[in-house]
């Protein structure tokens, strides 16, 4: 049994129909919802209410992220509880697709179109007064003008997603439901999504992201749900739940042209516990991430060291599910 | 909310995945298959223009296998393709009703099943039959073809969304085993056959022809347009029906 941390953030859950956020209606709603195929369970009595903003749905693969989001989006008929969206039931409610934007999971697209004509067919399909300029507008948003008149079928898969992020914003919806946006996705890209999203829960919208990344996830925004093994298991500020964490050392790997020589100027640096060496690379163990972080260009500069990589290895999200699920023994 | 603002594009769409899609040379094969035997025919012994053989040849094959064959892998694929390539959200998570989105795909796909078959229909009697052209029955042929093609892609298409993956399989022995075999049987069984009412509408066509004998028919053209136009909205029906309350899994 996973353990359910509730921790203090923007979100609170009433419930009683009709959730309030922050003093303000909650945009999206799950009360007592409940998902199974036969006998298995894919969610089990979800209930929380989210007003604008980032919002991050953690878990790992099979966590129920992507049941939560096709309950959302209408896809699924919750077996049990109620979903609402801006206070509208989702389930048989097309009109209200007006409203939400929906990235699936899913990466099937229609090949023979061109990007631009696919952003322009969804612009058309939510009744848009202008199809033509809102999609040129959404694939300027994700930068994707310039190939706009290419088949997506030649397209990469960060292309693609970039392609089925313009469809989802294309008519500037008030929801956006995002599942997996970034995956594919290179570095610069990953960044400029993550700026767009963060600029649109800025804006009012509200914007709840799947993510199994917590990097990511910190730079959207700090409010997340975290589902494990089909439950919620924590909800809320992401920083106050890391905090439950800083009682336990961070592992980095450090990649490099010396790793020995960057082992020792690091051995001493605050909060390191331990160094241990692998082929091209180092692990250490700190318990001050942050400081450790500034130390490590720093020492490289100093010895002329090149890096090639630096990768925290408690990052994912299996670290922060392992502290949730056995109460933070671990 | 719902116009042809939304549906025209989805249809367009369908068009567009339809006609790229590697079905359509499977379909194109199929439908060569009657002009090839009415040119062999023509270069037979007997030689002679004759649309009795073109009339006889969409009797026996056209409408009981080719016709309901070329419907069946255009309809399937029209909804079924987009559940397989999970692409249907695109559509669905839109502001458009369930109904709008089915019409839109029927209209695709008994368009191109319509121009598939009729265009193949000419040939097949141009070949056959050039020399010894007989308007009515060239009429009746395409009268025939369109009732064929909007009555079977009615049944298909939500076959697609039940079956997406073995709709194809499941369609073939619905053709072969209930329309080719069954129905030739037994009136009873015909009478809960499309070809039926597919053959009172060449019935209709062909009115008082001489060669009206050669596609008897106990129903009255009327009914069996009747019959066709209900099938179409039964198909409509279902098909909205189960677009409104299947999951993506």
């Amino acid at each position: 049994m996973p353990m359910s941390i509730a921790t203090t953030g923007a979100t609170t859950t009433d419930a009683a129909a009709g959730a309030l956020v922050n003093g303000r209606p909650a945009t999206i709603e799950m009360v007592g919802v409940s998902k199974w195929y036969g006998d298995k369970v894919a969610l089990s009595d979800v209930t929380f209410a989210l007003g604008p903003g980032v919002t991050a749905l953690l878990g790992a693969n099979g966590a129920g992220k992507s049941t939560t989001l096709k309950l959302l989006t209408g896809q699924l008929r919750p077996s049990r509880g109620e979903v609402r969206v801006l206070g509208q039931p989702v389930v048989a409610n097309p009109a209200l697709y007006r409203q939400i934007g929906v990235v699936p999971e899913q990466e099937g697209l229609y090949p023979f179109l061109t990007a631009r004509e696919f952003i322009e067919l969804s612009a058309r399909l939510c009744h848009l007064p202008d199809p033509r300029a809102a999609a040129r507008a959404a694939l300027e948003t994700v930068d994707l003008l310039d190939v706009a008149d290419r088949r997506l079928g030649g397209f990469s898969k960060g292309m693609r997603q970039r392609a089925k992020i313009a469809q989802a914003l294309v008519h500037d919806p008030a929801v956006l439901f995002l599942d997996e946006p970034l995956s594919g996705a290179d570095p610069r890209q990953r960044l400029a999504i993550m700026q767009i999203f963060s600029a649109l829960g800025a804006a009012g919208k509200t914007v709840l992201i799947s993510s199994h990344i917590l990097y990511e996830v910190e730079r959207m925004g700090s409010n997340v749900l975290v589902m494990v093994n089909g439950k919620l298991a924590a909800e809320g500020d992401y920083h106050a739940i890391r905090a439950l964490m800083d009682d336990r050392p961070r592992r980095v790997r450090v990649t490099c042209s010396d790793a020995r020589t960057l082992a020792q100027a690091l051995v001493v640096a605050p909060g390191v516990t331990s160094v241990a060496l692998e082929a091209q690379a180092l692990v250490a163990e700190t318990t001050a991430p942050l400081a450790f972080h500034q130390a490590v260009p720093r020492a490289a500069q100093q010895a002329s060291i090149r890096l090639y990589a630096i990768e925290g290895l408690d990052e994912d999200l299996e670290t922060v599910f392992r502290y949730l699920v056995s109460g933070g023994q671990n | 909310m719902d116009s042809m603002d939304s549906m025209i594009p989805i249809a367009s769409l369908t068009v567009r995945a339809l006609t790229r899609s590697r079905r359509l040379i499977v379909v194109a094969l199929l439908l060569a298959v009657p002009a090839l035997l009415a040119l062999v025919f023509r270069l037979s012994a007997s030689g002679a223009a004759d649309d009795r053989f073109t009339l006889q040849l969409f009797d026996l094959l056209v409408l009981p296998l080719l016709l309901p064959l070329t419907a069946l892998i255009l309809a399937t694929s029209a909804l079924g393709g987009e559940v397989d390539d999970k692409t249907l959200p695109y559509l669905t998570i839109k502001p458009i009703a369930r109904l709008s989105v089915v019409t839109a795909k029927y209209v695709a796909s008994a368009l191109v099943c319509v121009v598939l078959v009729e265009v193949a229909l000419a040939v097949m009697y141009a070949v056959g039959a050039v020399g010894a052209f007989e308007g009515q029955t060239l009429g009746a042929l395409l009268l025939a073809g369109l009732a064929g093609c909007l009555a079977y892609t009615a049944i298909f298409l939500p076959l697609g969304l039940f079956l997406p993956r073995q709709g194809l399989i499941v369609g073939i022995l619905y053709v072969v085993i209930w329309e080719g075999i069954a129905a030739g049987f037994s009136t009873g069984l015909a009478t809960l056959s499309v070809r039926r009412y597919v053959e009172g509408t060449l019935h209709l066509g062909l009115g008082t022809s001489p060669l009206a004998s050669l596609a008897p028919s106990s129903l009255s053209g009327v009914t069996s347009l009747l019959v066709v136009g209900g099938i179409v909205l039964l198909g409509a029906a279902v098909g909205t029906w189960r677009l409104r309350t299947m999951e993506m899994p």
